[in-house]
């Protein structure tokens, strides 16, 4: 049998199975376990024992559970609610000022769990139907809401980069000081975007009148007492790394620690909110870590059987370095709107991220960061992309799937942008890592 | 039909418990970081222990939660094509993905496992770092959790064909 008619057998036979609605980790895990002991054999058992083994021993993985906790710490302790009431009262008389409050809380808050869902559904719950009392466009409403959650997986400390730098041996505090400049650069296309549109047509996103708010310096008050702690916690987390005082899982524990004091102060600190966020991080964190797990021995065997160098060989074979680009580009998108990003980071980056730095000379931080925004495109992406199903799941009133796919594509466009900007002007990347990381 | 059922209620009430213990871990993790930082940072006085210590704790916390996410259907799965089928079908569906991914995923990881731990714990193998804290312990993690995780499974095929059956759970 050809090598290429191998990789596109077991390809068709992985995307099948994973159809099936089974779990992703236990799928994999188990066809991992089937393809080995037809093609390699009873090593097939120690090999899957020992590849498992080095991810319980993998110390930039420990942030995992870390920051889930800190995450759902926080969650809990309504910090993102109180957050958007502040910003809100502060930003409101602007044209679309309440879609803009909706951008600036999922950036500070995209802390969140790396799970996009996660991220959407609180969002949604919390500012969606607000919006939408306040006249806000259904189209745009939904729209700001799924691409701030999708923000998530970029701005760290996301989990997303956590694997990325754990998979590519590559420093995750790095990752985290870098992708602080495409966050930044997309949430700032979005806001743009949503003061512009509604300037122009302000039923889109009717500004609320003067008259029925406090005065400003009343709102300003109270916009920054509500922005100021969780702002803080994140300059802790980020700043122990830019400084390397911390190494990404240190900051994770300071961040999770500094969330509970955070909890104290807002008078929320009980046993059952404590429990509620530790039973929810024993769910995510295994979930992910799951994934690890089960991809980590399938990808062991997917390489022993030869189908890696199969695939790396086809893309060493495009030659240019942007056509390369292109095709992986196109590759992790597709992937992205039917497989988990864990999933597609465990099998795709052993095989691309050396062939992207050997044969093509590119950046591994600036082409793990383009991964990243690529994979925000595809989970906004119709008909499949994740986040249009979260928000599905809202049943927002009056709000159809309709709505959500035309609210999705400005986003996905303004997405394209971002990902053009980063891939032309590596200095969105470089200048905050280079800062920090000189020495 | 009664006796599985009540089988499948006693192994999830197993995992239950394993899980409730073993959420509580992530406060010891956060505590051993706090711990070492300070020591590390302010009293310039790093800890041996440090390192493996963490190691250990987060091993035990992702292999023991997640028979435990397992049973609360934490994990994902692309139900896409499958929720749309009939109802009797999405069972039958099940459970053969159970016996041909999850019993054969977690059988072999007990498999491959026994013989890991048990020549660790005939060589009372030790860690590689200074400190060199006994490990045979940890090496059993892997083929106990997966044992775990199989018989979540069996709970969730018996549970499958109660419904097929059409017996009330």
């Amino acid at each position: 049998m050809s090598d290429t008619l191998l990789l596109l057998l077991t390809a068709f036979l992985t995307i099948g199975s994973l159809f099936l609605g089974h779990p992703v980790a236990l799928t994999f895990g188990g066809l991992g376990i089937l393809l080995g002991l037809v093609f390699i054999g009873p090593a097939t058992l120690p090999i899957a024992v020992t590849k498992t083994y080095s991810v319980m021993v993998s110390f930039p993985l420990i942030a995992i559970p870390l920051f889930i906790f800190m995450a759902y710490i926080l969650e809990r302790s309504g910090i993102a609610k109180k957050m958007f009431d502040g910003i809100r009262d502060l930003v409101a008389p602007l044209p679309g000022g309440l879609a803009i409050a909706v951008t600036i809380v999922c950036t500070v808050f995209a802390a969140s769990t790396g799970i996009i869902g996660a991220s959407i559904v609180s969002m949604g719950v919390l500012a969606g139907p607000y919006l939408l009392e306040q006249k806000y466009d259904k189209k745009l409403t939904v729209g700001t809401i799924m691409a701030g959650g999708t923000l998530g997986i970029l701005i760290p400390p996301s989990m997303l980069l956590i694997v990325l730098g754990a998979v590519a041996g590559i420093s995750v505090g790095q990752l985290f000081i870098g992708a602080i400049g495409p966050g930044l650069l997309l949430s700032g296309l979005y806001m743009f975007y949503i003061y512009i549109l509604c300037r122009i047509k302000p039923s889109l996103g009717p500004p609320v009148p003067k008259a029925e708010m406090d005065n400003l310096s009343v709102r300003f008050v109270r916009g920054m007492l509500s922005v100021t702690p969780p702002v803080l916690l994140m300059a802790v987390v980020l700043g122990s790394i830019f400084f390397g005082i911390a190494t990404p899982s240190e900051a994770g524990a300071i961040g999770a620690f500094a969330a509970i004091i955070l909890m104290i102060c807002y008078g929320e600190f009980n046993l059952s909110n404590l429990r509620y966020a530790a039973t929810a991080t024993v769910k995510t964190s295994c979930m992910v870590m799951f994934i690890i797990i089960g991809v980590n021995i399938f990808s062991a065997v997917f390489m022993a059987m030869g189908c890696g160098r199969t695939l790396g060989g086809l893309f060493e074979a495009l030659g240019n370095k942007w056509m390369f680009f292109a095709m992986t580009m196109l590759l992790v998108y597709l992937l992205g709107m039917i497989i988990d990003w864990t999933a597609i980071l465990m099998l795709l980056v052993p095989i691309f991220f050396p062939i992207a730095k050997q044969v093509y000379g590119l950046d591994p931080f600036w082409f793990g960061m383009l991964v990243a925004i690529n994979l925000q495109v595809s989970f906004l992406s119709p008909p499949f992309g994740y986040a249009l199903f979260f928000m599905k799941s809202l049943k927002l009133p009056g709000v159809t799937l309709g709505d959500i796919y035309k609210g999705a594509i400005p986003f996905i466009m303004l997405q394209i942008i971002g990902l053009i900007l980063v891939a032309i002007f590596p200095q969105f990347v470089t200048y905050l890592t280079n800062l920090a990381f000189a020495h | 039909m009664k006796l599985l059922l009540s089988i499948a209620g006693w192994i999830d009430t197993c995992n239950d418990w394993v899980g409730r213990v073993i959420q509580w871990a992530i406060v010891l993790l956060v505590v051993v970081f706090i711990i070492e930082s300070v020591l590390r940072k302010g009293f310039s006085a790093p800890q041996i222990w440090f390192t493996e210590t963490s190691y250990f704790i987060f091993g035990y916390y992702i292999l023991f939660g997640s028979a435990y996410t397992f049973l609360h259907k934490g994990h994902v799965a692309i139900d896409l094509i499958s929720e749309r089928m009939p109802e009797k079908w999405q069972h039958m569906l099940a459970i053969a993905c159970f016996i041909g991914f999850t019993s054969v995923f977690s059988l072999a990881m007990v498999k491959g496992g026994i013989p890991i731990a048990v020549n660790s714990w005939k060589a009372m193998e030790l860690g590689h770092s200074v400190w060199r804290p006994p490990i045979a312990h940890f090496r059993t993690v892997i083929p106990v959790a997966f044992f775990l995780i199989f018989l979540q499974g069996i709970s969730s095929i018996i549970k499958h064909i109660a419904a097929l059956r059409g017996t009330k759970l």
